[in-house]
């Protein structure tokens, strides 16, 4: 009883409050509409109750508040500041006032709805114009009536109204951040009133239906001259003609008109985009949408879900695309108004199919179709998502790994590692890697396990900890993804093209050139035939223009024909290192086995006859045709597939002859160290060239093996351990393959050593001959 | 000089005590809240060792029949009934502990998986909100992420709503009926998942203990928690206190975690926030506070209401449900207003 009373005074004691208050609330009583609110939430809450005397009495008492809290102050401040609302306002307290005397729970639901959207569009109104008329704390005032953002965190318009009172804004700057997020909260309070309304009207809730049809018609007259300005005169005025046939809860097309109205409203955005905020959207847009069928794929399995995780996260990005056509829709609707119906159309397939756990064939088809009617909207480019989607949202993600860190779910925090890798490998690393090596490099090992220093992601997530380190490491690669933007941000001149051109060539193809030139040179001077069936040409050539077509070939067929996935594009990368270095090290363990032990030519030339044999599929022979097709294809294709990858990004961010300039360029370079080291083979003696040949392939062996371990370990095959006695420098781990991970180093020094000793074994055979 | 610009000149001069007096306040409300958790963390602790301590003495009786439950309630029937009567008495009182500090607890980064654990995870075959522990029980097999040790695992053991669970069918009130749950229940998982109970509390008083209370945990707190108060209701509508059918929830009305709960975050906000919130802006911290007092009020009304035999039907449960949870939109929206004031990261 004591509690009761005491809440049937807590109005009366903020109208006393009001009273005594600030110099702002004495000018405006939000208080009491507050109060107004509060109380007739309470009141609406009793009617759902059967009534007796004493619910009778205490509600009336409550109704008594809710008049004195209109007609007191209120009333008369709207008056003064919105007068337009003050006559509808006064028939909704009147009507509220006779439902709520007849116990009418569905006609009180109306009603109320009503007083409190009047309220609401009366404050709105009154904000604005006193920030035009200067009035700064009378706007503050009557901004307190007011609806929040329910998702988007959105605090511009408080922000703003603080900077107004401080004097660090012009109170008609605030006056445009103030109207368009009230707009977009209103415009997004629109939708939800009329998404339950449909709701209640299925559930058969006749009073929730009641209070959201009237929420719903008292924002569309808050809205009504945005809407006008927005949409033009005849759709507003099909709005208003809808919204006319909602007066009446129980009619049987009531569904289609809600319907009706949300298809109206589809396009509606009460303030435009900026270019930079709608590319922003249209690149996130097309990322969600390609990124659905490849977590469904993953998530799904003949109907039934695989892995829980991904199938959440497939519905999740779904959810996403959506609500990013929900702010681009006005912008697609009025670019290409088929495009837009069509694209709505296929985002309920897929969720409906995302629902019924569906083929993945057809998610994947939608989720094409899609991206494509976004690319023919908004040109490629943007479509592509590419690396400015991927920087905006990595540190989102990175920030939702560090919250399952903290609440010690590393299992999702390594879930969540792995999406943030994959956003930046394919789009943010590839951009990356040509421009800024040492960059793109250091980010990577972050990922992984970083360095003895400053441990990684991967490191800390399988340890469980420490959560500082992680927060250290997130804030490390949100400064980096910063840098990247940066870079990627700045367009390149055309030297820049021309030298990060050239760069790409020799850091990935010198390689490859120097054994191939080691190789020839080595075959040559064993005075092997070239040509025909048994010489060394047809396998080397072979094995290059393989590779050649190979890359261009994978490059080609992913994205079209099958996905390739980060990790797998990593493995693959490291496989083919270490089959190459494999077949290195039995090549250069020849070589020096021929340098230094006697009688050499002789022993070569009795096995060309064996090499001839070997080709025609014959016996095991001197370097057989195999050895040297699959040295040759596998050296190329290594870095074939990356290097085109490269380019093919480079080639976004640059003009493309300075590019193609740069390329041929350090085409020339390389053929010119190939043709200096086949000039040595003529100048040299060839017990010295062998020697020279030697040793550059047992370095390049060595280089081979730390690429192809460091790839497994990108692929989380083969752990990592950082080691603080090696130097971290990019330039060791980009030209010779040197990182400072104790795995990788091992089996390089193991490779190294192997060679010495069959050096040195070589060495003392010869001295004993 | 008029009276408003002899206010506003007031204010300016008053405006670094107003700081201080709120750091001041802030850190002693922020102390407070600690050691209210603390509290109950201790109390839980203590229920949960008694709990243990019935359960011990439940699996003694079954095991000494060589794990015949049959033979076990022919011969002692009376004292297992007392036993059961006794422990499910004793969760009780466990899990209101529980429930009011659940609110913080879940909305500190550094402490909510104990909230996964005890009481609001999942079990590993769901794909998210997974309670990540492992439960071994007396007789050497260890359960691999079986969900939350309150309500997925002893809640409806100890009512008789996990029928793996059921060992016996068995009159426990001596009524000449056996009803649903009346049983004799495993006394192997019951022992095991009261040991875990008592260990997971012990470690939830250590991270407790161990937390520095600060402004980020706390706006994270509310801002995380407050919004939850519509699927508490979802699952009190679900409930048998509504549907009429027999569910999950049955020791107690999922109002009480409701309860609990949002006078955690009432709590967190009055005491350690709302002198901050003042600071900054008098206005948002009334409004702020008494949406807190309206959703408090309306959870408190409809708990009594239900305690006091009320049947909802389907429309006003739904009603409720969306009610609070615009409130609780709405309190969480004007939270963030003023954490942007504040310039304070919210973390999750």
């Amino acid at each position: 009883m004591i509690a009761q009373a005491a809440r049937l005074f807590l109005p009366v004691l903020a109208f006393l409050f009001a009273a005594f208050g600030t110099v702002a609330a004495a000018d405006v009583p939000w208080q009491d509409a507050e109060a107004l609110r509060a109380e007739s939430a309470q009141i609406q809450r009793r009617l759902f109750r059967t009534p007796d005397t004493r619910l009778h009495e205490d509600v009336a008492a409550r109704l008594e508040a809710v008049r004195g809290l209109w007609s007191t102050r209120l009333r008369a401040a709207y008056e003064e500041a919105a007068p337009s609302k003050v006559e509808a306002v006064d028939k909704a307290v009147t009507a509220f006032a006779e439902a709520v005397g007849r116990w009418d729970p569905e006609a009180s639901a109306s009603a109320r709805a009503r007083v409190w959207t009047g309220l609401l569009d009366g404050a709105f109104r009154a904000a604005l114009s006193s920030l035009d008329a200067g009035r700064v704390e009378e706007a503050a005032g009557w901004l307190n009536i007011r609806e929040y953002a329910r998702t988007s965190r959105d605090t511009a318009a408080s922000i703003a109204m603080r900077e107004v009172r401080v004097g660090r804004m012009a109170p008609n700057e605030a006056r445009g951040v103030i109207q368009t997020e009230l707009l977009g909260v209103y415009a997004g309070e629109l939708r939800k009133a009329v998404a339950e309304a449909r709701d209640h009207r299925a559930a058969g809730y006749e009073v929730q239906l009641a209070g959201s049809l009237a929420r719903a018609a008292g924002l569309h007259a808050l809205l009504s001259e945005s809407l006008a300005a927005r949409l033009g005169a005849q759709k507003t005025g099909e709005i208003a003609e809808a919204f006319t046939r909602l007066d009446d809860p129980q009619a049987p097309d009531l569904d289609a008109t809600l319907m009706r109205i949300e298809a109206l409203l589809a396009t509606y955005a009460p303030a435009s985009l900026s270019p930079d905020e709608r590319d922003r959207r249209v690149q996130l847009l097309a990322r969600f949408l390609a990124l659905v069928p490849v977590e469904y794929e993953k998530g799904v399995r003949n109907g039934e879900i695989a892995i829980p995780f991904e199938y959440f996260e497939a519905g999740l990005f779904r959810d996403r695309a959506e609500m990013l056509f929900g702010d681009l829709g006005y912008d697609l609707a009025a670019r290409s108004p088929q495009a837009f119906d069509r694209l709505s159309a296929i985002l309920r397939e897929m969720q409906a199919l995302i629902a019924q756990k569906g083929g993945g064939t057809k998610v994947a088809g939608l989720a094409e179709e899609a991206r494509g009617l976004v690319a023919a909207a908004y040109g490629t480019d943007l479509s592509k998502g590419g690396y400015g989607a991927a920087l905006s949202l990595l540190p989102d993600v990175l920030d939702e790994m560090l919250a399952a860190s903290a609440a010690e779910n590393w299992e999702d925090a390594e879930l969540k590692r792995l999406e943030a890798y994959a956003l930046f490998d394919p789009d943010i690393e590839q951009r990356l890697m040509p421009r800024a090596p040492a960059l793109a490099l250091k980010m990577e090992a972050d990922f992984w396990e970083g360095s003895a220093a400053e441990p990684g992601f991967s490191r800390i997530v399988a340890a469980r900890g420490p959560g500082d380190a992680l927060t250290l490491a997130v804030a490390r690669m949100k400064a980096a993804t910063q840098e990247a933007a940066r870079i990627l941000d700045t367009r390149l001149s055309g030297l820049g093209a021309f030298l990060q051109s050239l760069a790409i060539l020799l850091r990935e193809g010198l390689e490859a050139v120097l054994v191939l030139a080691c190789m020839i040179g080595a075959l040559k001077a064993s005075g092997l035939p070239a040509r025909g069936a048994g010489g060394w040409r047809r396998p080397v050539a072979g094995g290059v223009l393989a590779a050649l077509g190979g890359s261009f070939a994978l490059w080609f067929a992913v994205g079209r024909l099958f996905a390739l996935s980060t990790l797998q594009r990593e493995l693959l990368e490291g496989l083919s290192a270490l089959a190459a270095a494999a077949v290195l090290v039995y090549v250069t363990h020849w070589i020096f086995r021929k340098s230094y032990v006697g009688d050499w030519i002789a022993e070569i030339r009795r096995k060309a006859a064996a090499a001839a044999k070997a080709t025609e599929g014959g016996g095991k022979g001197y370097l057989g045709w195999f050895t040297l097709f699959s040295l040759s294809f596998l050296v190329v294709f290594r870095e074939g597939f990356e290097t085109v990858l490269f380019y093919e990004a480079l080639l976004i961010d640059a003009p493309a002859l300075p590019v193609l300039t740069g390329l041929a360029a350090g085409g020339v370079l390389a053929a010119g160290v190939g043709y200096v080291m086949l000039g040595l083979e003529a100048r040299l003696p060839v017990s010295a060239f062998f020697r020279l040949t030697g040793a550059l392939l047992a370095v390049l062996c060595v280089v081979l093996v730390g690429s192809g371990i460091r790839g497994l370990q990108t692929a989380a095959l083969v752990s990592a351990t950082p080691v603080a006695w090696f130097p971290d420098r990019p330039w060791l781990q980009i030209y010779l393959g040197l990182y400072p991970v104790g795995e990788a180093l091992l089996a390089q020094a193991l490779v190294a050593a192997f060679l010495a000793i069959s050096v040195f074994g070589f060495v003392r055979q010869r001295k004993a001959v | 000089m008029n009276g408003r610009g002899l206010v506003l000149a007031a204010a300016l001069l008053l405006a670094p005590v107003a700081g201080v007096a709120a750091d001041d306040a802030e850190g002693l409300g922020l102390a407070n809240v600690k050691e209210f958790t603390l509290e109950h963390s201790r109390g839980l602790v203590a229920q949960a060792e008694l709990l243990e301590a019935g359960l011990a003495d439940y699996h003694a009786l079954i095991a000494a029949h060589g794990g015949d439950y049959a033979a076990a309630w022919a011969a002692e029937g009376a004292r297992l009934a007392e036993r059961i009567h006794t422990i499910r008495a004793l969760w009780l009182e466990a899990s209101n502990h529980y429930e009011t500090i659940e609110g913080i607890v879940a909305g500190i980064p550094e402490t909510a998986k104990y909230d996964l654990i005890l009481d609001a995870g999942n079990p590993g075959t769901e794909s998210e909100d997974v309670a990540e522990y492992d439960l071994p029980l007396p007789d050497g097999t260890v359960l691999k992420r079986p969900g939350n040790l309150f309500h997925t695992i002893t809640e409806p053991l100890f009512w008789g709503m996990d029928e793996k669970g059921v060992k016996l069918p068995a009159d426990l009130n001596g009524d000449g009926k056996v009803t649903r749950g009346e049983m004799l229940f495993d006394a192997n998982l019951g022992l095991g998942a009261a040991q875990g109970l008592a260990r997971w509390a012990k470690a939830l008083e250590a991270d407790m203990t161990a937390w520095k209370p600060n402004r980020e945990d706390a706006l994270t707190s509310v801002v995380v928690m407050t919004p939850t108060v519509g699927d508490y209701f979802g699952e009190w509508k679900e409930s048998q206190f509504i549907s009429g059918e027999i569910g999950a929830f049955v020791a107690q009305s999922r109002l009480t975690d409701v309860e609990g709960i949002m006078s955690g975050c009432r709590r967190m906000y009055s005491q350690a926030l709302s002198p901050v919130v003042a600071a900054i802006d008098a206005d948002l911290d009334s409004r702020i506070t008494a949406g807190f007092e309206e959703l408090l009020g309306l959870v408190e009304d409809t708990r009594a209401r239900e305690a006091a035999g009320t049947k909802f039907g389907a429309e006003e449960a739904d009603a409720l449900g969306n009610e609070a949870q615009d409130i609780a939109d709405r309190i969480v929206a004007m939270v963030l207003q003023a954490a942007a004031k504040a310039d304070v990261q919210i973390r999750g």
